[in-house]
């Protein structure tokens, strides 16, 4: 967020400034810095006083940091265990490969979970973003054009990411790869589902699936080992578990549903009766996606000028607060 | 907030091939959009903060700007780090021929500045001139520039409630002579006359005590920073009630 800001105080480690909301900020000082003059400025260019950290305190959290770098190490294979992962993103082909993701959605983990197919090299995937990952994944020429699917395994960890964000960029992907699969799904995948996955040495997605099952038990043969069905799963085409399960959203239009017989799915509320003598029930309304891009702050038009984003919060920061 | 960057990614990269191949309306909306950025590259690159007035490096940056949307293809890389590039390498071009041409005028042996024109220093001098005054009336009350951070209402809503209460204050004969005479924002009658509750008072007194000192100092310049063109339109519709000069 760029902001204008009118310097009025110059002293030895920052400047009072006067910004374009009318706040008065205390910004970093930078050679060059006049009074009276107005500079742009970022959040990163406010004033932070660093605050003095006893020693002892000091080597407490290096030993803390040094731990959990040490156990996240142990819990998260393949990644690297010094960067936050904020979601997982499993990919169900052949083969299939799952990829851990920061905030910015760049690769930072890598995990290869079944043989078979081409895949690029797990270094050449890992610091790119999730969206050129996958570009690199989907094939451009499948093996099978005719069983040609793919199953995407989601779990957002970070409150910061939203899923339909991580569904676009997979939507996107399939749009671009050359032969687009003939089928393709999407999953949700719980956060808690992720370490059972990765125990089992199975895809976030096809791990889910299995879950899901157990969970359905209701159906014809209910006595079926769990561990069996789990061997099932974990072999199964990524084609017939899309289709034979109702929890997969589709993430392709010509996607056909589940077959009759197979699980239908959560009911479809039904249609509003018409009351006797009443007036037509409102129609349901569709809700319509928010076509206005907001555009990023380019500043205010001037001095006195108001500031139409609406943003609350201010960026006073002479107690480190931000 | 949460926002889709893989689509706006996409869109951006739309419109710069559209611009190519004829779309020349879509250039100013491209800069504008990518404003920010190109001063976050300028002032990364420089050291310094870019200002919003008079900066040769920002003439710089935009011209490497316009010329990266030209040149621009999505096959070989990111946009945004081939607009670094270009950007950095043509500022840093730019500083180095003006240090050639010795373009920088040394102002009392320490402040070095590049002089736009004589009406922008004019201009500088003026503003500069009112803020120093601002700064010993803000004095005279016990407040500091220093001091103002803290106060500032963070919240819109809140920071437009104080400016219009400032205006509200400066307009009222008996708060103000009671502000004049004690030195202090009357705390009591305002929140009797005008219904603001005392802990909102308490924890923005200074800002609010220096919106009222600008309204009531006649310094013009800075009170068109301090205070949005609806509060100050409000305070110009009613007479002078004298000032602290």
């Amino acid at each position: 967020m760029l902001r204008k800001a009118l310097i009025l105080e110059i002293r030895s480690k920052y400047a009072l400034a006067l910004n374009d909301r009318q706040e008065f900020v205390r910004l970093a000082k930078k050679p060059g810095m006049v009074v009276s003059r107005e500079v742009w400025y970022t959040p990163e260019d406010l004033y932070r006083k660093s605050r003095v950290i006893p020693v002892p305190v000091r080597l407490a959290a290096v030993a803390a940091a040094v731990l959990l770098v040490l156990v996240s190490g142990l819990l998260i294979p393949g990644g690297d265990p010094a960067a936050a992962v904020a979601a997982v993103v499993s990919v169900d082909m052949e083969p299939s490969v799952q990829l851990e993701l920061d905030r910015e959605l760049k690769v930072i983990g890598v995990r290869v979970l079944s043989d078979g197919g081409e895949l690029p090299e797990e270094e050449t995937l890992r610091g790119g973003s999730l969206q050129e990952a996958l570009d690199r994944i989907l094939p451009d020429s499948p093996d099978n054009p005719e069983d040609s699917t793919v199953l995407f395994g989601i779990t957002v960890l970070d409150e910061s990411l939203g899923e339909e964000q991580l569904e676009e960029i997979c939507r996107g992907a399939l749009i671009r790869a050359q032969h687009s699969p003939v089928h393709s799904g999407v999953l949700s995948v719980p956060a808690d589902s992720l370490t059972g996955a990765g125990s089992r040495g199975l895809s976030s997605g096809r791990y889910q699936i299995w879950l899901d099952t157990q969970e359905d038990e209701t159906g014809e043969n209910p006595a079926e080992d769990p561990e069996e069905r789990l061997e099932e799963i974990r072999n199964a085409p990524v084609g017939k578990l899309v289709r034979e399960n109702a929890r997969v959203r589709s993430l392709d239009k010509n996607v056909p549903g589940p077959p009759a017989g197979v699980n239908p799915g959560p009911p479809v509320p039904e249609k509003p009766e018409r009351e006797e003598g009443g007036a037509d029930p409102e129609p349901v309304q569709q809700e319509q996606g928010d076509d206005d891009e907001k555009a990023p702050d380019s500043g205010s038009p001037g001095p006195g000028g108001t500031d139409g984003s609406g943003r609350a919060g201010g960026e006073n920061s002479g107690s480190g607060n931000r | 907030m949460d926002m889709n960057r893989a689509s706006q990614d996409e869109k951006l990269i739309d419109d710069i091939l559209r611009l190519q191949q004829g779309e020349e309306m879509l250039r100013e909306d491209l800069i504008r959009q990518l404003n920010p950025f190109l001063i976050h590259v300028i002032s990364r690159v420089t050291g310094r903060y870019v200002d919003a007035h008079n900066a040769p490096e920002y003439s710089a940056g935009l011209e490497a700007l316009s010329d990266a949307l030209d040149r621009f293809e999505p096959d070989r890389g990111n946009f945004l780090s081939f607009v670094s590039v270009l950007v950095r390498n043509r500022v840093l071009d730019g500083i180095r021929q003006e240090n050639r041409h010795g373009n920088t005028v040394p102002l009392e042996g320490v402040l070095e500045e590049t002089l736009a024109s004589p009406e922008d220093f004019t201009e500088r001098l003026s503003l500069k001139d009112e803020i120093q005054r601002f700064s010993r009336i803000l004095d005279q009350w016990g407040i500091a520039f220093d001091d103002l951070p803290e106060s500032s209402p963070r919240h819109r809503d809140t920071r437009e409630s104080m400016q219009k209460l400032s205006v509200e204050i400066w307009k009222d004969p008996v708060l103000m002579e009671s502000f004049r005479n004690r030195r202090r924002l009357p705390r009591k009658e305002i929140h009797r006359k005008l219904g603001v509750s005392d802990r909102v008072l308490t924890a923005h007194r200074s800002y609010v005590t220096a919106c009222v000192l600008l309204l009531d100092s006649g310094l013009e310049e800075i009170r068109q920073y301090l205070l949005p063109s609806e509060v100050n339109r409000d305070a110009e519709k009613s007479p002078d009630s004298g000032n602290t000069k």
